[in-house]
C-alpha cells in the first residue's frame, strides 16, 4: 500500500516533469484550463464587484455631504479648465492637419476583456481574453479604456495574454513629469508606484501628472501613468524621490486595450 | 445530490476567492481559500483519501498563478498536506481550536515557504517582503477555523467520510 503510494507520488512528478520540458504543453493546458475557467471567472469577479460596490457605499455614507461639496468646488474649476482646454484642443486640431500627424501617438490593437487574475499574490499579473490568435505579441502596451497605463504583455497562448501590471515588481516604465518635463523610470513597490533620482532643483508639487516618456520603445509617449502623491526629499541633498498614486483602481479593472 | 453539492460547495469557495477575497487585498496579499481547503480536508480525511483533491487544487492554484511552470503549488500542496496530516496524527490527536491553528500556521508557513523555493528554483522572482509574507500567514489564519469548520460540516453531510 505504501509502495503503491509514493509510486503514484513519483508518476505524478514524472508527468509534472514531462509537461514543463515538453515546449508549449504548459502553455496549452493552460489555455485549455483558461477556456473553460474564464466565464464563471469573469461571472464570479462582477459579482464581487458588486457587493464590495455595495459595502463602500453602505460605509461611505457619512462622508457623501462633504464629498459633494468638494466635488462641486471641483466641476466649476474643470469647467473653466475645460472651457481653455477645447480651445487648445480646436487650435491643436488645426495644427495637426496643417502638419498631417495624427491624432494620438498609438493605435489601438485590441479590445480585451480581464479574465483571471494571480490567485496566490506571487505577481502581479492579470489574463486577458485576447492572444496570438488576435494578433498580439509580447511588449505591446496595454492601457485602460480611460486611456491610462495598465501594463505590458508579457507571455501569449493562442487565446489568451498574461499582462504584467505596472505594479509588478519586475516592471520599469520609462516617464516624464508632465509640468517641468523631468524624466526618469517609474518603478514598483508593494501597494503603489515611485520614481526616484529627480534632481532637487526640481520643483514638484502633489497632483502633478505622470506619463510615458516613450524611451522604452514599449509605451507609446504621453500615456498617463498617474498623479504625484508626495515629495519625498529625506536625507538626500541631491535627488528627490516622488511617490504615484496610479490613474486607475488595479482591482477593479474589467477592460483593457491593447495598443502599438 | 450529493455531487452537486459538492459542485456548489466548490463554486461558493472559488467565487470568496476570485470575486472577493482578491478585492480586498492587503499589501497585495489575500487569504488563500483553496490552500485551506485543502488542508482542512486533509484533517477531516486524512491525507490519502484526499489525494486526488490535493493534487487537483495544486494544478488549478498553478495554473491560475498565471505561470508557465506546472508542478509548483502541485508539489508544495502535497508537501504542506503531508506535514499537517503528520502533525495532526503524532502531536494532536486530540484537536481543539489552538492545536488546530498551530497545524495550520506550520502548514502554511511551510506551504509559503515551499513556494517561493520552487519558483525561484525555476527563475521566477515573486513578489516577496516580510511585511507582505507575515500578513499573508495572520490572513490566512484568521480564515483557517471558518473554513475547517464548513468543510468539516460539509464532509459529515455530504462525503462519506
Amino acid at each position: 500500500m505504501q509502495k503503491r503510494f509514493f509510486l503514484i507520488i513519483l508518476i505524478l512528478i514524472v508527468i509534472l516533469i514531462i509537461i514543463n520540458i515538453i515546449p508549449g504543453l504548459s502553455e496549452g493546458l493552460g489555455n485549455f484550463v483558461y477556456k473553460i475557467f474564464s466565464p464563471f471567472e469573469r461571472v464570479f469577479t462582477k459579482a464581487g464587484n458588486a457587493i464590495i460596490g455595495f459595502f463602500q457605499i453602505l460605509f461611505s455614507i457619512g462622508d457623501l455631504n462633504e464629498n459633494n461639496l468638494a466635488l462641486i468646488q471641483k466641476n466649476i474649476e474643470l469647467e473653466t479648465e475645460n472651457a481653455r482646454l477645447r480651445d487648445i484642443e480646436q487650435e491643436n486640431i488645426e495644427l495637426r492637419e496643417a502638419l498631417s500627424v495624427s491624432k494620438s501617438n498609438y493605435q489601438i490593437k485590441e479590445a480585451a476583456l480581464v479574465v483571471g487574475k494571480d490567485l496566490q499574490g506571487i505577481r502581479d499579473w492579470i489574463l486577458i481574453n485576447k492572444g496570438s490568435k488576435n494578433g498580439i505579441s509580447k511588449d505591446m502596451a496595454v492601457i485602460s479604456p480611460q486611456g491610462a497605463l495598465v501594463g505590458k504583455i508579457a507571455e501569449i497562448s493562442g487565446d489568451f495574454s498574461k499582462v504584467m501590471l505596472i505594479t509588478d515588481k519586475n516592471s520599469i516604465v520609462a516617464a516624464l513629469i508632465e509640468k517641468n518635463r523631468t524624466e526618469g523610470l517609474v518603478k514598483s513597490k508593494k501597494g503603489g508606484l515611485f520614481m526616484d533620482f529627480i534632481p532637487n532643483t526640481e520643483n514638484l508639487e502633489k497632483g502633478q501628472k505622470i506619463i510615458t516618456s516613450g524611451m522604452d520603445n514599449i509605451c507609446p509617449k504621453g500615456i498617463l501613468i498617474g498623479t504625484i502623491e508626495d515629495v519625498d526629499e529625506s536625507d538626500n541633498q541631491i535627488f528627490q524621490k516622488i511617490n504615484i498614486t496610479p490613474a486607475f483602481n488595479f482591482l477593479k479593472l474589467e477592460r483593457v486595450l491593447i495598443i502599438k | 445530490m450529493k455531487i452537486a453539492s459538492i459542485i456548489i460547495f466548490i463554486a461558493v469557495l472559488l467565487f470568496i476567492q476570485i470575486g472577493i477575497l482578491t478585492q480586498i487585498e492587503i499589501l497585495g496579499v489575500y487569504p488563500n481559500l483553496i490552500l485551506l481547503s485543502v488542508l482542512s480536508l486533509v484533517i477531516v480525511r486524512g491525507w490519502r483519501k484526499s489525494f486526488g483533491w490535493i493534487v487537483f487544487s495544486g494544478l488549478f492554484l498553478d495554473l491560475y498563478s498565471l505561470q508557465n511552470i506546472v508542478g509548483t503549488a502541485v508539489l508544495a500542496i502535497i508537501m504542506s498536506s503531508a506535514l499537517i496530516s503528520f502533525l495532526i496524527q503524532r502531536f494532536f490527536r486530540k484537536t481543539n481550536s489552538i492545536s488546530l491553528l498551530v497545524a495550520f500556521f506550520f502548514s502554511i508557513v511551510f506551504y509559503e515557504i515551499l513556494l517561493i523555493i520552487f519558483l525561484r528554483i525555476f527563475g521566477i522572482d515573486p513578489n516577496f517582503s516580510l511585511a507582505s509574507f507575515s500578513i499573508k500567514i495572520v490572513y490566512n489564519i484568521v480564515f483557517a477555523l471558518p473554513i475547517f469548520h464548513l468543510i468539516k460540516f460539509y464532509v459529515g453531510k455530504f462525503w462519506k467520510i
